[in-house]
């Protein structure tokens, strides 16, 4: 009898015990892939905007000086942009994302984008930074 | 059966401690991404030549002397003052027509955020917002002047 009573004693506790249990490894399981999901933005995030910044100071921009001259040095002019859709496969491919696009007319519907103001034909454009 | 239950109640225990961390706010990137806009404005408006006009200008010794006192005891601003060497020559007029003709509106239609420059006579008045402040020289005479966006 004092044992049956203990089985339904730990029945009757167990059970709401186990579903808020399982409520709450539902929730934090929910809330894991939110936050997995957040920090994969961000990395992209953080890797376009590196690719941006590159871009609209370097790869993209106007280049003047002798590119002969000492290890090549160059004069840079950034943000100004003469190179409207520069190929960044070798950079996608450095920085290990599936697709990159950058250029003044991106298809920005797919993915992540970022972009900077630049100076494109003497006019204020937006140069975008798409991939994923 | 206590051991079972300490196990339980330690599992649900874990589980709200858990559910708390994962809720932690994360850093907000977007004004990161304010100030480097606001910096690429600068550098547009440089490229523009808004900085760069070539007439004379003259400036009293009292204005002159005011804006040393300015620049002296002037605020940083929320993001600290840079010594940019922006601008040689010109007049103010100049600057701020090319920064309201040429600068501001399409900056502004491009981003679709608002954009002012304080201390100088350019469109657009916005009190809050990123928060850049440079120092223009403008015939020879330093000016502070702050670039707010969004």
């Amino acid at each position: 009898m004092r044992k049956g009573f203990v089985s339904f004693d730990l029945l009757f506790c167990a059970i709401p015990l186990l579903l808020m249990l399982s409520h709450f490894l539902t929730f934090i399981w929910i809330a894991t892939e939110g936050t997995e999901t957040s920090l994969r933005y961000e990395e992209t995030t953080g890797k376009l905007s590196t690719i941006a910044d590159y871009l609209v100071k370097r790869g993209a921009v106007e280049r003047g000086g002798d590119l002969t001259s000492f290890l090549g040095a160059s004069h840079y002019s950034p943000n100004l942009i003469v190179d409207a859709n520069p190929d960044v496969e070798g950079i996608r491919k450095r920085m290990g994302l599936e697709r990159l696009s950058a250029g003044i007319d991106v298809d920005t519907e797919e993915g992540t984008c970022v972009y900077r103001l630049v100076l494109y034909n003497e006019e204020i454009r937006k140069f975008f930074v798409c991939g994923g | 059966m206590k051991t079972v239950e300490a196990l339980i109640s330690c599992m649900v225990l874990l589980s709200f401690s858990s559910a708390i961390l994962l809720q932690a706010p994360h850093p907000d990137s977007s004004a990161v991404e304010h100030y480097r806009l606001a910096e690429h404005v600068w550098r547009i408006a440089y490229l523009k030549g808004c900085f760069n006009q070539s007439a004379p200008l003259e400036i009293e010794l009292a204005d002159a002397e005011g804006i040393s006192k300015d620049l002296a005891a002037g605020d940083a601003g929320s993001f600290g003052t840079e010594l940019a060497s922006l601008a040689v020559g010109g007049t103010y007029a100049e600057m701020e027509e090319c920064l309201n003709a040429e600068v501001i509106p399409e900056v502004e239609y491009e981003t679709g955020l608002p954009i002012s420059f304080e201390n100088i006579q350019a469109a657009g008045e916005i009190s809050s917002g990123t928060a850049i402040t440079k120092t223009v020289i403008v015939g020879g005479i330093p000016k502070k002047v702050t670039l707010r966006f969004g």
